[in-house]
């Protein structure tokens, strides 16, 4: 864990000073003043923006909490130097299940990604499923991609994103809800129970057209509510 | 000031490490397999990320 | 978080480790390692844990992921190769204690015998349930009140000890509870690298309804009067002289085969081989996949027989119904038949009710064989129909192909005309409808007799088609295993 991470959004200069100070009781050096150079002791120090100043270069510099410019707004969870992130990259990367959300450091959504998509390959052989599965499987390994490429842009564009966001809007109504740990844990369930031998997952597949109806429906309310009123049109497309 | 939305968040890994460890021990005893036991994982991972949806929704 | 405990502690770990070896030669840390890295990513999961708990109880920042990214690649990499360690070991140690399963033929290991016994009074009626993970179990019904089990644990192991020390962790147990008699033989209690067979041979008083529970094994239940359930992963399923209904719910079978059923069957299984049904008084209902040889003979009420290629259903069925890769026979029917399939070459024989047939591919042969016709619907997409129209039957008949011979065989009664690639034969004379279409193949109508059945002995098939020999029964396969 990189601790510059966290202090970057919150002046964390008191805690972190008391902590040193416990360690090492005497004029302890907690660190240098990135503007001069200094050594500097607990007293002396204080954090603008996470990085470490003497107190004195801080006031002469007219460094504050304040930012001076949008500019210099700090960016939250984006790596310092947007230039790393290259979306061509991600998408080819994407192709590997959960490799491309991971290079674009969503590691809960790089799992999510492994899980669905084991999830359908062991599904693939069993009987009865017809066509369903194997168009599932298609459509998830080029999600996977295309998602990838949304996401690193996004990145390099310095936008900040939600660690669990996908390339489909919800509808305005569904977009607080909590989908993909729902479909997990109703995939993990699923599993579970068929591995134990108390539901078998092939008599359930048999209603994958219910599947589509849902698709339908959620299609036809994003429909109607576009249709309804302009107002929540820009609430719409916020993730 | 750390928030119980980061709580969550900072638990998670842990609590999957630790199911993980149990259901292979479990396995190693003789008990059930792991090949049977692993949506375990996928639903403490589900249920992890829905408590933070919801302690999200709280604040 | 830089100042985790979880470095030095892992440091700790693997000085005592190292001490321990040190100290104690015959206890190798690598051996340690492979068995207990499980409880390692649960002290580390603890750890973490306890180190957030802390944190957060004080106020402090809490890290984003309690895990980081390069932990958890850390932490796959020791599962790894601790588990590998540990097949490595688990593996060794089964060639040199000869407990080596391949194939589920074990190899170097002996197999010993253990008898079994136990007898209780049970009523009238009873419900038994056996439970027998692994293994063969028969049922007969008799004259006695008493539920008799006899037979063997076979236990394979390296020597008498180790085979001793596995037979006495599974005990046979048969408890009374009210009308419910469970036979258990409680194979899970041993660990499944030991292979164990429990093979019991039950008296059962007539009365009895059964219940088997299993995973691989088969059952074989005759002469009751209750019904008669199987649940089993991979199973082979035998029944005679059964008075209630049979449920079979398998996975996988090498054979079903229900003889003298009063009640209903209904049978389900994903993989199944050979499926046998004779003299079915309920209605018989099978849905799955059967490989092998599929043979259902004189079904009372309706039979339905559902696969992902094959839907067939047939009231009162007299004769036999037959299926196997590409063929489907049905003989003596005296209710309607429906079929839809989508590969089989079909020939139905000796019917005097309403027929309707559904084929994407595959030959069509029908003789009815009776001078009362009913309505006749059959239609494939590719191959030859050839009708045996009865000489003195009415019939109001339409048979086309739409690209292919058309053969008239029957007389002057029908007109044959060709149309473009095709023709079709048509004739009336007051009787019910028939309707025969194929899109490319040899459409023949030809006369045949009235004789009911056996249609192979009177006419050789005349399809030019691939001839179909009739498949020989099955001589009563006795399958012990």
């Amino acid at each position: 864990m990189n601790p510059t991470e966290n202090e970057q959004n919150l002046p964390l200069a008191p805690e972190n000073a008391a902590k040193v100070e416990a360690e090492t009781p005497k004029e302890p050096i907690v660190g240098y003043c990135r503007g001069t150079g200094k050594p500097l002791t607990s007293a002396e120090a204080t954090y603008i923006k996470g990085v470490l100043y003497s107190k004195e270069y801080a006031e002469q510099a007219k460094l504050s909490e304040e930012p001076a410019s949008p500019y210099a707004e700090p960016m939250v969870s984006v790596p310092k130097s947007t230039a790393d992130i290259s979306p061509g990259w991600a998408f080819v990367l994407g192709f590997i299940p959960g490799v491309g959300a991971i290079y674009n450091q969503q590691y809960a959504k790089g799992m999510f990604h492994i899980i669905v998509f084991a999830s359908l390959i062991s599904l693939i052989d069993r009987p009865g499923v017809g066509p369903f599965i194997g168009f599932l499987v298609m459509g998830w390994f080029l999600y996977m991609p295309f998602e990838a490429y949304h996401t690193a842009q996004r990145r390099q564009r310095g936008e900040a994103v939600d660690e669990m966001s996908g390339l489909v809007t919800m509808p305005a109504g569904m977009q607080k809800l909590p989908v993909g740990p729902i479909l997990l844990i109703a995939l993990g369930v699923l599993f579970l129970l068929d591995n134990l031998g108390l539901l078998r997952i092939d008599d359930l597949l048999r209603f994958w057209p219910v599947l589509l109806i849902v698709i339908g429906v959620v299609l036809l309310m994003q429909r109607i509510q576009g249709a309804n009123g302009g107002v929540k049109e820009g609430s719409g497309n916020a993730n | 000031m750390p928030t119980s939305i980061g709580l969550v968040a900072a638990i998670r890994g842990p609590v999957i490490l630790i199911t993980l460890g149990t259901l292979i021990a479990i396995d190693h005893a003789g008990g059930l397999r792991f090949s049977r036991t692993w949506p375990v994982l996928i639903i403490m991972f589900g249920v992890l990320k829905l408590a933070e949806y919801v302690k999200g929704g709280q604040q | 978080m830089k100042n985790s405990f979880v470095g030095p502690v892992v440091l700790i770990g693997v000085g005592v480790l190292f001490l321990a070896n040190n100290l104690r030669p015959d206890l190798s840390p690598w051996r340690l390692l492979a068995d207990y890295w499980p409880y390692l990513l649960i002290i580390w999961g603890v750890i973490r844990l306890v180190e957030i708990a802390w944190l957060a109880s004080r106020n402090q920042p809490l890290p984003k992921r309690g895990v980081s990214g390069g932990e958890w690649g850390l932490i796959i990499f020791v599962s790894l190769f601790a588990s590998g360690m540990w097949l490595a070991y688990d593996a060794r140690e089964k060639i040199r204690s000869g407990r080596v399963n391949l194939r589920g033929l074990q190899i170097f290991g002996e197999s010993f015998e253990y008898p079994v016994s136990a007898s209780v009074t049970a009523g009238k009626t009873p419900r038994i349930i056996v439970e027998n993970r692994r293994g063969n179990v028969r049922l007969v019904g008799g004259d006695s009140d008493k539920v008799t089990v006899s037979g063997h644990n076979t236990v394979m192991g390296l020597d008498r000890t180790e085979a001793d020390r596995i037979n006495e962790r599974m005990k046979l147990e048969v408890t009374v509870q009210g009308d419910q008699v469970v036979i258990r033989t409680n194979q899970e209690r041993v660990n499944t690298d030991n292979r164990v067979d429990s093979d019991l041979e039950v008296q059962i008083p007539k009365g009895a309804s059964v219940e088997c529970r299993g995973t691989r094994g088969d059952f074989d239940v005759s002469h009751i009067t209750g019904n008669y359930e199987v649940t089993s992963e991979n199973a082979g399923v035998r029944g005679q002289d059964i008075g209630g209904n049979v449920r079979v719910d398998i996975r996988r079978s090498d054979i079903v085969r229900l003889l003298k059923v009063k009640g209903n069957v209904d049978v389900k299984a994903s993989r199944g081989e050979d499926i046998e049904l004779d003299e079915v008084t309920g209605q018989a209902i099978v849905a799955g996949q059967f490989t092998g040889s599929v043979d259902f003979r004189r079904v009372e009420k309706l039979l339905r027989f559902e696969s992902e290629a094959t839907n067939l259903s047939v009231e009162k069925l007299k004769g036999r119904a037959r299926l196997s890769d590409g063929d489907l026979e049905v003989e003596d029917i005296l209710g309607p038949m429906k079929l839809r399939s989508r590969s089989k070459d079909v020939r139905v024989s000796g019917f005097a009710t309403p027929v309707e047939i559904d084929l994407n591919r595959g030959d069509i042969e029908l003789s009815p064989g009776s001078s009362t016709l009913s309505t006749i619907i059959a239609k494939t997409s590719s191959g030859a129909v050839t009708m045996h129209l009865p000489e003195n039957a009415k019939y109001d008949i339409e048979a086309k192909t739409r690209r292919g011979e058309v053969e008239n065989l029957f007389g002057n009664a029908l007109d044959r005309v060709e149309e473009d690639r095709g023709g079709v034969i048509r004739g009336k004379n007051g009787g019910p409808r028939i309707v025969l279409e194929t899109e490319r193949g040899t459409m023949t109508v030809t006369r045949g007799g009235t004789m009911s059945s056996r249609m192979d002995l009177k006419y050789p098939p005349a399809a030019p088609s691939a001839p179909v020999a009739p498949a020989a029964p099955k001589p009563p396969t006795v399958v012990e295993r």
